[in-house]
């Protein structure tokens, strides 16, 4: 059974420093959201008040509806997985599995058979006689998980999940993260810091800055639609150039420092643009020219920095591009992967200035 | 420079080091507990007491025809204090090792503020505090009592607080652990070395108390370290020799199971998760 989540202008602070400032979301029931943000920008925080471990100043946290404010951690029927895993490393495996299981006073025979089923779901058959300390941190990561699904959470939360692991491991725990709650069919939510793993890994992606939500949707709107430079400086690299958009002809038009691009859509006036890489192109003898600054070798492709009008700006080249810095390449704009920002951005409000604990 | 590595100066220190060890405490129990087996008119000790002690196989014998039941009561009151220390000490720890309010602080420096008083001054506040609780034997155990629990709780408390105890003690909480599962399933079997070795300090202080013991006993409570002085001021050389034998018997091994339990919990649990 997965829950309907709702937040209601959730505030807490520690002291006098706001870690959450009135923050709203909502998780349908089954959904998986991701919560992305830098550290010290409430995440954590909203996960402890989300499982009952923190009480918020002010604000409701609603399960289908129900006030849960009262209610303390271990009658909430939430799963956590724990950013260091926190597992008992007096316990087994299968105990620590089965833990949520055996204070539930479940028959011995519903607990075998959940033990099982999670064994196998999560490769750990091999594993159940052994203690946490005899096994490797990826198996951790996955009996934790095993932990929290145990009891069939209404609502699962995930405290940075893949941090702890290295690249390679962090790949293949992601797929079986995936696999495991789509076979669960709970509501997840996912704490991370990493913008790949919310944009992978959620349904919706909720991005949280200093204490507020600074933008939330799909994670492809996000990327592709931010609506303040922080979003769009959050979940990709790219220049922000500041244009000048004039009506000519039919259409919208803008001088920008490689060039007069047409932007359909966009309304007459000052406009703040996100140059994305995948918006520029590399040409040998198209576009305007520009002064290469530096290139960084990266395999597949070469990391260019050039400067154009004053300002600098990213591009990837093709592998077999040699530039050097001080060359003059030429750069073509494809204004579809444009991003215009909308003019009334409130400016970095207080939020943004002050220092953090989550 | 001298030729002296670091290496060297640390091993002469450490023979330093030892041998004084073994000059203030090993030879002292080594010459008491020589004098309790040996034929005392080896070591020109014999005086009158060896007519009575000599009907005796033993000096240990003749020590416990003497001086055992106040060997059973020190052993008796030892577990008493063991088991007050526990019931007060163990919620005592767990509650200082979860608040840091001023309220927490003010309990744990009255816990220790004994341990800077005489214990003659204890005593005599005992006494004039509650002038009825001499003749049970409840004075005496409070007087104990007062010097074991700060050290209990300073062991258990470590136990309670320990490592990543809180953390875990919140994973138990949201798989849905209420305070009493939460407390018996995680905190006691992590913190069950703690306790324990709480716990035998307690008796190892109780065992050894003399200063209080000697105040706030009467004849038909008094204890085994009481006795002991009562060896040293009235019997010959080796009938306190004998008892203090006996005394360091029952010590001994306590202290021995006390080091082994101290050792880091880590190594029970293999790499620490």
């Amino acid at each position: 059974m997965s829950a309907r989540v709702e937040v209601r202008r959730l505030s807490k602070a520690y002291g006098r420093v706001p870690a959450l400032d009135r923050v709203s979301l909502s998780l349908e029931p089954g959904s998986t959201t991701a919560l992305v943000g830098a550290s010290g920008s409430g995440k954590t925080t909203l996960l402890r008040c989300l499982a009952g471990l923190l009480a918020p100043d002010a604000g409701e946290i609603l399960f289908d509806g129900r006030d849960v404010a009262g209610v303390p951690a271990e009658r909430r029927g939430v799963g956590v997985v724990f950013q260091s895993y926190a597992l008992f490393p007096h316990l087994t495996v299968a105990d620590n599995l089965a833990f949520g299981l055996d204070v539930r006073r479940t028959s011995s025979g519903d607990r075998a058979r959940r033990v099982a089923q999670l064994a196998e779901e999560l490769g750990l058959e091999p594993l159940l006689d052994r203690r946490p300390g005899q096994i490797s941190g990826g198996e951790r990561q996955r009996v934790a998980l095993g932990r929290a699904l145990a009891y069939r959470p209404v609502l699962l939360l995930l405290d940075e999940p893949l941090a702890a692991l290295d690249p390679n491991l962090a790949e293949s725990v992601r797929e079986a993260l995936a696999r495991a709650i789509a076979a669960e069919r709970t509501t997840v939510l996912i704490v991370t810091h990493d913008r790949a793993d919310a944009l992978r890994l959620g349904d919706r992606v909720v991005l949280l800055r200093a204490g507020r939500v600074e933008q939330e949707g799909a994670p492809r709107d996000l990327y592709r639609y931010p609506k303040t430079e922080y979003a769009a400086s959050f979940f990709g690299s790219g220049a922000l150039w500041e244009v000048e958009a004039r009506v000519e002809g039919s259409g919208i038009v803008a001088e920008t420092p490689v060039g007069r691009i047409a932007l359909p859509g966009a309304r007459p006036g000052r406009l703040r643009l996100i140059v994305r890489p995948e918006a520029l192109s590399v040409r040998a003898s198209a576009g305007t020219s520009v002064t290469v600054r530096g290139v960084s070798y990266e395999g597949d492709r070469s990391r260019i920095v050039f400067t154009a009008g004053g300002r600098d700006a990213v591009v990837f080249g093709p592998a077999g591009l040699e530039v050097a810095p001080g060359d003059r390449i030429g750069i073509t704009v494809d204004p579809r992967f444009l991003v215009v920002l909308p003019e009334a951005e409130a400016a970095p409000s207080r939020a943004a200035s002050r220092s953090q604990t989550a | 420079m001298t030729g002296a590595s670091s290496e060297q100066i640390r091993s002469i220190s450490a023979a330093a080091l030892l041998l004084l060890l073994l000059a203030v405490v090993a030879a002292p129990l080594a010459v008491v507990v020589a004098g309790s087996v040996l034929d005392p008119r080896l070591l020109g000790l014999a005086s009158e007491s060896w007519e009575a002690g000599s009907r005796h196989a033993t000096w240990f014998s003749y020590v416990l025809s003497l001086y055992g039941r106040h060997l059973a009561r020190s052993a008796a009151l030892a577990l008493c204090v063991v088991v007050l220390a526990f019931a007060l000490g163990a919620p005592a720890a767990y509650g200082l090792s979860r608040r840091k309010d001023p309220f927490a602080r003010a309990v744990a420096v009255l816990l220790d503020a004994p341990l800077a008083v005489p214990g003659l001054a204890v005593a005599i506040g005992l006494l004039l505090a509650y002038p009825r609780a001499r003749a049970s034997g409840a004075a005496l155990a409070a007087g104990h009592l007062v010097y074991a629990l700060p050290f209990f709780v300073r062991a258990a408390g470590n136990a309670l607080s320990g490592g990543n105890v809180p953390e875990l003690e919140e994973a138990a909480a949201v798989s849905g652990a209420g305070r009493w599962q939460r407390f018996r399933r995680i905190v006691l079997p992590l913190a069950r070395p703690g306790l324990l070795a709480g716990a035998l300090m307690a008796f190892t202080i109780s065992w050894g108390e003399f200063n209080v013991s000697f105040l706030l006993s009467t004849p038909t409570t008094s204890t085994f370290p009481s006795a002991l002085y009562l060896t040293y001021t009235t019997n010959s050389f080796p009938v306190a020799a004998a008892a203090t034998t006996l005394f360091l018997a029952a010590a001994v091994p306590a202290l021995a199971l006390l080091q082994r339990i101290a050792s880091p919990e880590a190594a029970r649990f293999g790499e620490a998760a």
